[in-house]
């Protein structure tokens, strides 16, 4: 016990969650709560970019807090609380994805517009309020579906650090800590992905094309 | 470094992930390669494209975090229960199918006794509870006015479609007072309860008596679903003693209902 509390000691200072996790541990019902308050919708948002279906990214999102709720007397502190709940997240995701395949529901890999639930109706999904996009972020919704095509449409390994770098901007950093590589195998392999799209999106990339 | 390893890095180059002697070097490799420039003005457009993609994200489900504390509810509410449930399922089942063949009898027998003649009505109640672990305590504690010929029986939540027939099937062959204790562990068994009231035909008193007010429990959705049965059937009557009745100091307690039907 008095090592477990060494281990998750060390944490206290860099990990914003870690007096929550504590309380949570000791089956304070209120701690769990907010870190569900805080994270649900970090944790559907990669479960949606990686499942893209709605209902199995929210029926991924219960899984996952599920698992964390039963794990988190598991949980040692040796990284942050996020990035070990990006971990689960990552794993039940892709776990979900290659059983959804292989039942081929997911025919071409692209995205299942009727699935998705938002209010642009353009695009199927939502602009945060807060993000609304500029006229330079702006793109038409051909070019936006090209996209996440050429992404879906990548090696597992390249497309997962695309979605945590290019769509959830995560830092190579914390991207490293989650797949538990080095930052530097991080960052070539974002490269080899940018340089796979490079090719795949060549028409989208002249200047004034979008 | 030569300039296929410098130009590995273009992306961190536009991303500004580079520094010191690496920036100076890819500095000095632009300037003198304009086919790095162009290929520098093709990276940056394409993570243009990729971050305008990131800025459409998608909606979170309504009430993500409700629904996923209530799967925790469930969750917890299994994992303490589990070994209990094992047992009572099917002993509660068998007793229910004693009861219900055994009362009618029973009750023709007493009713004479019990039922003053001028009485044009009869009293049935039905008492739910919201967690099993209190089944033992509670046994006495549901009943508050037990009548000679009243019959105590409990049942686990995973029988609750059987307890819906059961007084469907039965309401009209029970003649006199019934007393249910029935562990609710989710909103879906309230939802039930609700669409059940929601339909009878018959009037309905419900006293909502909770022995204590559990925070894991959402007593504001179980209330708003029986409000919204109150609203739309005239034949429920429902009486919230909710806050006079709570006892403190039982973790393991949670909401109990009586139903009294009357007719």
């Amino acid at each position: 016990m008095d090592g477990e509390l060494f281990e998750l000691t060390i944490n206290r200072f860099n990990d914003p969650d870690f007096e929550l996790v504590i309380a949570a541990r000791k089956g304070n019902e209120d701690a769990f709560s907010e870190l569900v308050q805080k994270y649900s919708h970090q944790v559907f948002s990669l479960s949606m970019r990686i499942l893209n279906d709605y209902g199995e990214a929210e029926d991924l999102t219960q899984e996952v807090f599920i698992k964390v709720f039963k794990k988190i007397n598991s949980f040692k502190g040796k990284s942050k609380f996020s990035t070990w709940l990006y971990q689960i997240t990552l794993n039940a995701a892709i776990n979900r994805l290659n059983y959804l395949k292989k039942r081929r529901h997911y025919d071409s890999g692209f995205i299942n517009e009727t699935s998705v639930r938002g209010e642009d109706e353009d695009y199927g999904i939502e602009v945060s309020s807060n993000e609304r996009t500029s006229e330079e972020d702006y793109i038409g919704k051909e070019t936006y579906h090209k996209i996440i095509e050429e992404i879906y449409a990548l090696p597992e390994e390249f497309r997962v650090v695309i979605i945590f770098r290019d769509l959830e901007e995560k830092s190579y950093q914390e991207i490293a800590e989650i797949l538990k590589l080095p930052e530097g195998t991080v960052k070539s392999r974002i490269h080899r992905a940018r340089e796979v799209l490079k090719k795949k999106l060549e028409p989208y990339l002249k200047d004034g094309e979008k | 470094m030569k300039r296929e390893e410098l130009l590995k890095k273009i992306d961190l180059y536009i991303e500004g992930e580079l520094s010191g002697k690496e920036l100076e070097e890819f500095n000095r490799l632009v300037e003198k390669c304009p086919e790095c420039r162009e290929e520098i003005q093709k990276y940056r457009n394409l993570l243009k494209l990729t971050h305008a993609v990131a800025r459409y994200k998608p909606a979170p489900p309504p009430n993500l975090h409700l629904k996923i504390m209530k799967k925790i509810e469930e969750e917890r509410f299994r994992e303490k229960s589990s070994p209990l449930l094992h047992f009572l399922v099917p002993a509660l089942t068998l007793a229910l199918i004693l009861a219900i063949i055994a009362i009618p009898s029973f009750l023709n027998l007493t009713e004479e006794s019990s039922v003053p003649a001028s009485s044009h009505r009869e009293n049935r109640n039905i008492t739910l509870t919201e967690n099993k672990d209190t089944l033992q305590n509670m046994q006495g504690l549901t009943s508050p006015s037990p009548a000679p010929d009243e019959a105590s029986l409990k049942l686990a939540s995973e029988e609750f479609n059987d307890f819906i027939n059961t007084i469907q099937n039965q309401r009209k062959k029970l003649e006199n007072k019934i007393t249910y204790i029935y562990p609710i562990t989710s909103s879906a068994s309230w939802k039930k309860l609700a669409e059940y009231l929601r339909l009878s035909d018959e009037p309905v008193k419900i006293a909502i008596r909770p022995i204590i007010k559990n925070r894991n429990v959402d007593y504001v959705d179980l209330i708003s679903h029986l409000d919204e049965v109150r609203n739309t059937n005239p034949y429920v009557e429902i009486e919230d003693a909710s806050t006079s009745t709570r006892v403190a100091g039982n973790p393991g307690a949670g909401v109990v209902l009586q139903i009294s039907v009357l007719k």
